[in-house]
């Protein structure tokens, strides 16, 4: 999992550190720079896993007020045996591509991955060193390591961050039919089905336990298909039992409301990739679902963190979120006049006859 | 199914919550019956916010309590006092706001752990361990509360069978057999 973050001189955060346990919510005003944290986890997988540069950090979201050329961020994260420290450094020249000063990943204290002045190294299991060689300054030396060049140190924290799973689901965006099995999913899950398709012929087992966890959740669901309309193209049926007749009727998802297929979704992203190590960073999964179903899904994302997913990461406003996790998992950002981000501490008197939530909601905090 | 929630569980943070549900969901209760209110600050005062919330629940329970289906479980750890001193303050908190305390035949249970629900995990952790109930194993360090599961599934095994293995806690001990009774009158 993901213990710590810090960014400097990105958007809104100048010098900034944030401390995550297994699950978290991260709340506070509009333009505290919430979803700027996810979007930045984003960009550092994208950049880590090969299937993104430099290009990607540009120079209109460095910190308006710095004049500071360099960016700064740094992960540390924690696999079953290790702690790792990621740090990069990344210059705007305002030129070409933004290139990458430096980048260093220690585990456990002792360096693994080294580059700077465009030379890299990457560090054997027992720590010895391995040879310099030269690498292009926009992209990283994680990206070019793989599982079996024989670096499982280095691979395993790559693992930890090519896992982040950053989710801000729009149904009206989720094309209903297959032309293809996808093994990562887009941030607003406009592909849903086609990883859905993948998740059903990989992890069955999960995709069972989905199926059994949606009858429950949904009147009346039977189950989902997946139904050949060409030798490529699949669709993606829903099947509910109809009330008062004796009938069995398979809806297309684009027949199905936005808060059935939110259900659906939220879901499949806590049981369809049970045990696939993955780190669910999800802004406002509450958004389309009814208010009596938000807290058993927060019930099952907990239950989740640390175990079924290595870590459980929400962005919410709303109050049922914020009153479950927030006095012990809470993250509360905010900022004093469009100025730099801070974490503030949630204090509240045992006297204190408000909730949280109802303190935010009149401005008393 | 449409979610209709059966059993509340007032309680003073996450360890308490999970420890109540899982324990439920091995006796076949299904977790989205169960709604959590928990307090809204995890250290220090968490126990007031449950003292003074519990006339509350108590009288939202009440306005569905013709429902035998329905019912309400506080959590409050006894910690420096007995276990009669806490329930006491809960029912001196009824008295004082003039609602009626809870009686036998309503379908309120209280869980009270000495010194708390921590102590509960550790005998669970190791049952022939011989612990005090003055010590504050709290303090021994968080860990992610889902992880308590296992030791739920084998408190339920224990409860169900009438024998709770090696050294338990008494606070544990006088809290079993109450629960079994309280379980019967709720899926009765």
């Amino acid at each position: 999992m993901i213990s710590k973050i810090y960014i400097d001189n990105y958007k809104c955060f100048t010098n900034f550190e944030l401390s995550f346990s297994h699950i978290n919510v991260i709340f506070g005003k509009n333009g505290v720079g919430k979803s700027s944290i996810f979007e930045l986890l984003e960009k550092i997988r994208l950049l880590i896993s090969g299937l993104a540069k430099t290009d990607i950090f540009l120079p209109m979201e460095t910190t308006r007020w710095d004049r500071r050329n360099l960016q700064t961020f740094g992960i540390d994260a924690i696999s079953l045996n290790h702690q790792y420290n990621y740090r990069i450094d990344i210059f705007h020249d305002y030129k070409g591509s933004p290139k990458i000063q430096s980048e260093e990943l220690k585990c456990d204290g002792k360096v693994i991955v080294k580059f700077s002045k465009g030379e890299a190294q990457v560090f054997n299991d027992n720590y010895s060193p391995g040879p310099l060689f030269p690498l292009d300054p926009s992209q990283s030396v994680l990206s070019i390591i793989s599982s079996e060049m024989g670096y499982n140190k280095v691979f395993k924290f790559k693992k930890i961050l090519t896992n982040l799973l950053i989710v801000k689901l729009d149904p009206e965006v989720i094309f209903p039919l297959s032309d293809k099995e996808v093994v990562f999913p887009k941030k607003d899950m406009s592909n849903f089905v086609d990883w859905y398709r993948h998740l059903s012929q990989e992890h069955q087992q999960n995709i069972i336990q989905l199926q059994m966890k949606l009858r429950d959740v949904l009147p009346g669901f039977q189950g989902i298909d997946l139904p050949s309309y060409s030798p490529t193209h699949r669709g993606f049926q829903v099947s509910f039992k109809i009330a008062g007749l004796n009938t069995i009727i398979p809806f297309a998802f684009s027949e199905l409301s936005d808060g059935q297929r939110a259900l659906i979704i939220l879901y499949t992203l806590l049981y369809g990739i049970k045990g696939l190590e993955y780190i669910l960073c999800i802004d406002e999964p509450e958004n389309f679902v009814s208010l009596e179903e938000i807290q058993p899904w927060l019930m099952e994302a907990l239950d989740a963190s640390g175990s079924d997913l290595n870590q459980v990461l929400i962005i919410s406003h709303h109050p049922e979120a914020i009153d479950y996790l927030a006095a012990e998992h809470g993250i509360w950002l905010d900022r004093e006049e469009n100025g730099p981000v801070k974490r503030k501490e949630i204090r509240l008197s045992s006297e204190e006859p408000l909730k949280l939530s109802q303190l935010i909601e009149r401005g008393w905090d | 199914m449409p979610r209709q929630v059966r059993i509340v569980i007032l309680c003073e943070d996450t360890q308490q919550e999970v420890f109540v549900r899982y324990l439920l969901e091995e006796y076949n209760f299904n977790s989205r019956k169960i709604r959590a209110e928990k307090a809204p600050k995890g250290l220090g005062d968490a126990q007031q916010y449950v003292i003074n919330n519990f006339p509350q629940e108590l009288q939202k329970y009440r306005s569905r309590s013709h429902d035998k289906n329905i019912a309400l479980i506080t959590v409050i750890d006894a910690d420096e006092l007995s276990c009669q001193e806490k329930k006491h303050r809960l029912v001196s908190k009824c008295k004082q706001l003039r609602i009626e305390p809870p009686m036998d035949n309503e379908n309120v249970f209280i869980f009270l752990a000495k010194r708390n629900t921590e102590t509960w995990l550790k005998y669970l952790e190791n049952p022939e361990e011989q612990l005090s109930e003055a010590e504050d194993y709290k303090r021994l360090g968080h860990r992610e509360e889902s992880k308590c599961r296992p030791l739920l599934s084998k408190l339920a095994e224990m409860c169900k069978a009438d024998k709770l293995v090696g050294n338990p806690p008494d606070s544990l001990k006088n809290t079993c057999p109450d629960f079994k009774k309280f379980l019967e009158k709720v899926s009765g």
